[in-house]
């Protein structure tokens, strides 16, 4: 279902692969940028580079065909140095002749590419966000919503979503917060995103109030970089932000609910993006 | 006869009793309270979201300005009910009055309307103002607040700003450049230092980048030293102390980490700038 409702993006994507020019696939966290990679992408002998996590090692790029390249998000760290590794890649691009398409992470990829040089990267196709009714065609193609019935029928038959997403100021997004349709709910709960309508609809929670966090700027600094990367080990925060003060701030965001962590590494909670974001834009981490 | 002398005009007497008084000071009270009020919400409201808070507080000034305007045309005007020529004869008092010895309290007033209605600068603003810097944390009627980078509340008359020049760091927006300057030795890696200063700004929690805000760095042979100079938009004015700080202490780690030599401070002229911190 992700494939029609991004079938633009992924026509321009197949356009620029075709024609040989390299392009950026940029999305939200769980925004869908892997459908619109997949789906732009279908011949076969296409070569996937995988980066997994930070690291100061470079990736081994083809010289010729067609290249993906997933997890570009972890090729730079806020650090003296950290912008090494992207540099070098970007270097490696400039003199290959394959043509590559790199996946990105929106708020890793804003932030970067006006820190560092990026322009042969190609150009940026930016994955766009669902309607309420693109919201409801999705859950309904992978969950049971036969008790949302009613719901469903509505929200998908009639065009007021998009009426919605033509009003200003988010007034669209209130409108679909006070009304009484589920889908329209998920809808303003997960900012059109695919991957936290599931996670919302999953949790059941989007009546659930948005109670913004108190929250320092050193635990906001360590947000912002757990929502450039998604998942992102505790050794490359302890290189960014106060070592001492780390386990304190990983309590803080662990308690506002916007990350989980494990032993080894810290993840941003999908239902929770909505709420990160609009903290960080209040504190101007996000712009 | 004599021509061209005008015939004296007969004032009314103003009618002020004790209950117009009391009136008058009610109204004068209520415009205190609802002026307090009002800079108050608007203060709460500006200080949810960086992005919003000079907006916001451009409205303070002019929010006070309207309910005094608002209060003293109430006073004059409904309640003394005061005719063109009373209100001749009070404009002619008030010059006489202005002559006496509070033209410099009128000028300030006239200079915190203009400041108020023509916006040089606005609360939030970081400006230099004579020998003063800081933030503008309000304009009222007769003078504008400073709050300096060393946290000292500096009082400016309003006037000044017709006999002075004004520097405006950030003209009503969030952000603002920020220089930083180092000094190494002449036979230092210049490139690595250079590298290390832009990868300080441009990965600094405080920094603000987009398409129009990006991160410069230049070179100067000093003769004896190299000065180095990085500037960079900083998200937010009010963290224009701790991204200077942060960031010369992530270069002075790199420096020595790297082998990157420093200038030898008796060999380094000390050169004033408003906007820079200067490290050896």
């Amino acid at each position: 279902m992700l494939d029609e409702a991004f079938d633009e993006e992924i026509d321009a994507a197949k356009e620029a692969i075709e024609s040989g020019e390299n392009v950026v696939v940029a999305s939200e966290p769980f925004g869908g940028r892997r459908t619109v990679v997949d789906e732009a992408v279908t011949e076969a002998g296409v070569r996937r580079v995988s980066v997994p996590s930070v690291s100061d090692e470079g990736v081994e790029i083809p010289d010729d065909g067609v290249c993906v390249v997933e997890g570009s998000r972890y090729l730079y760290t806020r650090r003296v140095g950290g912008f090494a590794p992207l540099e070098r890649f970007a270097e490696d691009v400039t003199v290959s002749d394959a043509t590559f398409v790199t996946s990105w992470n929106t708020y890793a990829w804003d932030y970067v590419r006006h820190a560092v040089d990026l322009g042969v990267l190609g150009d940026t196709v930016r994955v766009p966000k669902l309607d309420a009714s693109q919201i409801a065609r999705l859950l309904d193609s992978e969950y049971d919503v036969s008790e949302f019935g009613d719901d469903l029928n509505r929200v998908t038959a009639d065009r007021k979503t998009s009426f919605h997403d033509s009003l200003p100021f988010g007034l669209g997004r209130l409108l679909e917060e006070s009304s009484d349709n589920i889908f329209e709910k998920i809808s303003a709960a997960s900012s059109g995103n695919p991957g936290v309508a599931r996670s919302v609809f999953e949790e059941r929670s989007w009546d659930e109030e948005n109670e913004d966090a108190d929250l320092s700027y050193e635990d906001a600094f360590a947000l912002r970089v757990a929502l450039s990367k998604e998942t992102v080990g505790r050794d490359v925060l302890r290189s960014v932000v106060e070592p001492d003060s780390l386990p304190r701030t990983l309590r803080n965001l662990s308690d506002a609910g916007f990350v989980e962590t494990t032993d080894g590494s810290v993840s941003l909670r999908a239902e929770s993006l909505v709420r990160v974001v609009s903290h960080l834009r209040r504190r101007r981490l996000v712009w | 006869m004599v021509t061209g002398v005008p015939e004296p005009v007969e004032v009314e007497p103003i009618g002020v009793d004790l209950s117009t008084v009391v009136a008058a000071v009610f109204v004068l009270a209520v415009a205190v309270l609802a002026a307090r009020v009002l800079t108050y919400v608007l203060t709460r409201l500006s200080e949810r979201s960086v992005e919003r808070r000079i907006t916001f507080k451009m409205f303070v000034p002019i929010t006070r300005f309207v309910v005094y305007a608002a209060a003293v045309y109430y006073v004059l005007v409904p309640l003394l009910e005061l005719s063109p020529d009373q209100i001749l004869a009070f404009s002619a008092v008030f010059g006489a009055v202005l002559a006496l010895g509070v033209q410099d309290l009128f000028a300030n007033i006239v200079g915190g309307i203009v400041i108020t209605f023509e916006r040089p600068y606005t609360v939030g603003d970081k400006v230099e103002f004579g020998d003063h810097y800081g933030e503008v944390t309000n304009i009222g009627i007769r003078s504008t607040k400073l709050l300096t980078p060393d946290d000292s509340v500096v009082t400016v008359p309003n006037y000044l700003f017709f006999t002075n020049s004004l520097s405006n760091a950030n003209a009503g927006a969030p952000e603002m450049m920020v220089v930083v300057e180092f000094y190494v030795s002449p036979d230092a890696d210049t490139d690595r230092a250079t590298g290390i200063i832009r990868d300080a700004l441009k990965s600094s929690r405080y920094v603000y980048l987009s398409e129009d805000h990006g991160v410069v760095s230049r070179l100067e042979d000093a003769g004896g030293y190299t000065a180095v100079r990085g500037k960079a938009y900083v998200n937010d004015v009010r963290n224009e102390k701790a991204f200077k700080t942060r960031v010369s202490e992530r270069v002075l780690r790199s420096f020595d980490d790297e082998d990157v030599r420093r200038a030898d401070p008796a060999v380094v002229a000390v050169r004033e700038h408003p906007n820079s911190r200067q490290e050896y």
